[in-house]
């Protein structure tokens, strides 16, 4: 860089033919370039000391390598099995690189040799490895590796490639290995190093397969037809339904610029990465460090395979961070959030401006036939529970889910729900009505919006009474009357 | 087929028994009829590199149950070199019989203190088991042997691959007493479910443990299904992979033994 400039100063001094200056300009540069032989030197691949390297558990990045030369980094991971959360009242036994899924991260730099010890923690039932991606050799570090419980191995490499690499265990069977968590992401920055941002954040999505469906209760087994399959339970971020949304969300100013680094374990699915409301300003395809793509809505990330993106957050709210293959996100969990403090900007983003009642040509014919085509009238409890099952279907089970039991952080079950058994009219203002803001249901908090529905008397009762009959509710039947007598008008949402 | 579970009791009466003034439980070992089994993986010498193919197996004894704390303490008594005092290094790592406690005994013999004399014994070294079993007059069973014996003429499959998954899906917790759960078809207890089971060729499968050192054939990844005979059987793949992680001085938290012998 300084002989670029330095050239051109020649140039421009010899065109000028300002003597007195060019002496003081040449001096100048010598002493710049003895600066940069001097960096060039020290950015060499010659490796200087040694250090034991920093890992951290998601949602946290080690800090950013500031040194200009390669060292000795030593890497000490512990393999744990142990029982852990997947989902509200869902536990299972992970099996994993430092105690979490995913595993801890590594950050190295190109051209460091690592001295890596893989320890297999007595109380383990099982022989485990490491694949690191970012190594360049046979098994990546596996066949090396391959440790019996109480036991640990040690192997070493040097980072060749810089990249933001997957690591796993890669022990047979390697796809039940990587089924319970064995995987996490192994950073090695380019000689030329990565630029500051206000915040890193890293973020892992993976496959569970258990023996019982989405949001059966108690300690669940690993099923392997269904990994066999391909078909999961559960698709999640950072090890669990909910490691990034309420509490555990991730957090930004308006302003700052944010760098995920985003990783795809698998076993078996690939991950359309969205963050929803954001667009990436730059994406590192795979994980590359050479050259980013601008303005990216939706990235593409292979199972074994990482990508990092960085984005400035000019809006406060919260931006919900997606696989984009729907369902996973909506019904396996595959939903994570990152929140942005700070004023608005009524220039970027206004919010609902207005409201207006759209009247299409012929809408008062519509409203005419409607009425006179009349909705069917139960007659009967059985009826109305049978009429309230199709609204149920159609209106409620995107979000409370068909079994009642609800999305964990996200929607509150109506399956034996406490807050329906503390009365009817509180639920029928819910339903006419719409909910936002705290709620606690079952001893777990919410956060959320639920709609005002526009529903008639009838079609609420026959929903209720549906809900009050199913999933072990406490059967109440619901009349129209009930609901005229509680209805009340939408409350409006702030946002 | 009653006479395949023809039982043998062993009438050596240990002095043991006369110290601790417990029944030391009788030998009890089933015959496992002649059959063959295709290993899971080829052995590490096999010639056909193609495929598995079956392996005869010759009618043999085996334990019907793991050897329990109860009876490798009589074993120790007895066999003083094998006291985790006296033990040499190379027999077996730092964690040998690491779950008995009190093991300072004044003269190394009878002070040993199991907390479940009937749980399997586990922490001990493939040379410790094998030393057992010799003292018994006896031998430790072969892999293929011991496959054959879990697969019991494939009765129940399906269902032995869930109790097996099953296992490996919860964590550690110390080993119950043996003989919890119903035997096998071959009146074989606790192949499943307890223990990881030590066996006297327990590294001659695949290849060895870094594959920049051999073939194509190696267990880890994706090429780990290239050899192995059953893609579907994740159990299987576990055992193999467990006892490739093994070196013979080893001790496992649950990994322990039992015995066989040659039906002659």
């Amino acid at each position: 860089m300084f002989l670029i400039e330095c050239s051109k100063y020649w140039e421009k001094e010899k065109i000028m033919k300002k003597i007195p200056l060019l002496v003081l300009g040449a001096a100048l540069c010598i002493a710049n370039l003895t600066e940069a032989a001097t960096a060039a030197k020290s950015n060499s691949d010659k490796v200087i000391g040694q250090e034991t390297a920093v890992l951290t558990d998601a949602p946290v990045v080690p800090p950013r390598i500031t040194r200009k030369h390669a060292t000795k980094v030593i890497v000490n991971l512990e393999v744990k099995e142990l029982e852990g959360r997947l989902a509200d009242g869902v536990s299972y036994t992970f099996w994993t690189f430092g105690g979490k899924v995913p595993g801890k991260f590594i950050r190295i730099r190109e051209g460091d040799d690592v001295e890596f010890h893989l320890n297999n923690h007595p109380d383990n039932k099982m022989p485990h490895n490491i694949d690191l991606h970012a190594v360049t050799g046979p098994g990546g570090g596996a066949a090396a590796s391959l440790t019996a419980p109480g036991h640990s191995s040690v192997f070493s490499f040097k980072a060749l490639n810089p990249g933001l690499y997957v690591y796993h265990c890669a022990t047979a069977p390697v796809a039940m290995h990587v089924a319970n968590g064995m995987y996490g992401l192994i950073l090695v920055e380019s000689k030329a190093g990565m630029t500051k941002v206000d915040h890193e954040f890293y973020v892992m999505q993976g496959d569970f397969y258990t023996q019982g469906k989405n949001g059966e209760q108690g300690l669940q087994a690993f099923s392997m037809a269904k990994a066999i399959d391909e078909k999961p339970e559960y698709v999640v971020f950072n090890g669990a339904a909910g490691a990034l949304t309420g509490d555990n969300a991730l957090k930004a100013k308006k302003g700052d610029t944010v760098r995920l680094f985003v990783g795809v374990g698998g076993p078996n699915l690939t991950s359309s990465f969205h963050v929803i409301g954001e667009i990436f300003d730059k994406v590192n395809h795979e994980g590359n460090t050479a050259s980013p793509a601008k303005n990216i809505q939706t990235t593409m990330i292979p199972a074994g395979g990482a990508a990092y993106m960085e984005f400035k957050v000019n809006v406060p709210g919260t931006y919900i961070m997606v696989d984009h293959s729907l369902t996973r996100a909506f019904n396996k969990g595959a939903l994570g959030m990152l929140k942005v403090s700070g004023d608005e900007d009524k220039t970027i983003y206004s919010g609902k401006m207005t409201d207006e009642v759209y009247l299409p040509e012929g809408t008062s014919m519509r409203n005419a036939e409607r009425t006179q085509a009349q909705a069917p009238t139960a007659k009967t409890k059985a009826d109305r529970i049978k009429l309230g099952e199709s609204i149920y279907n159609n209106n409620c089970a995107a979000c409370h889910q068909t079994s009642g039991v609800g999305v964990p952080q996200a929607f509150p079950p109506l399956a034996k729900s406490d807050y329906l058994l503390s009365g009817k009219a509180p639920t029928i203002k819910a339903v006419t009505g719409g909910l936002q803001g705290k709620l606690v249901v079952n001893g777990n908090e919410y956060n959320g919006v639920m709609p005002a529905w526009t529903l008639s008397d009838e079609e609420v009762a026959n929903v209720l009474t549906y809900i009050y009959s199913s999933w072990g509710n406490n059967g109440d039947e619901v009349t129209p009357e009930e609901v005229k007598q509680h209805r009340v008008a939408p409350v409006k949402h702030v946002e | 087929m009653s006479s395949n579970k023809l039982k043998l009791i062993s009438l050596l009466a240990l002095p043991a028994a006369l110290i601790y003034g417990a029944a030391v439980s009788a030998e009890e070992m089933v015959m496992i009829p002649q059959g063959s089994v295709t290993p899971f993986f080829l052995k590490k010498d096999s010639v056909d590199s193609n495929a598995a193919s079956k392996v005869k197996v010759d009618a043999f004894w085996i334990d019907a149950a793991p050897v329990t704390n109860r009876e490798f303490q009589a074993f120790v008594s007895q066999h003083p070199d094998w006291h985790p005092t006296n033990i040499k290094k190379i027999f077996s790592d730092a964690h040998y019989l690491d779950h008995w406690k009190n093991t300072q005994g004044a003269d190394g013999t009878a002070s040993l203190d199991t907390p479940n004399p009937d749980a399997p014994v586990v922490n001990v070294s493939w040379f410790a088991a094998a030393s057992y079993c010799e003292a018994q007059d006896k031998r430790l069973p072969s892999t293929d042997e011991w496959e054959y014996t879990l697969n019991d003429n494939e009765r129940d499959k399906e269902n032995l691959q869930k109790q097996i998954i099953s296992w490996y899906s919860v964590p550690n917790r110390a080993p119950l007493a043996v003989k919890g759960q119903p035997a096998n078809g071959f009146g074989v207890f606790d192949l499943a479910g307890l223990i990881w089971e030590w066996t006297a060729d327990f590294n001659s499968y695949m290849a060895p443990p870094d594959s920049r050192n051999s073939g194509d054939k190696t267990q880890f990844c994706g090429s780990g299904s290239l050899s192995a005979s059953n893609l579907d059987d994740y159990a299987a793949f576990m055992r193999y992979s467990y006892r490739e992680s093994l070196k013979g001085s080893f001790t496992g938290k649950n990994l322990g033994f039992r015995c066989a012998k040659d039906a002659k």
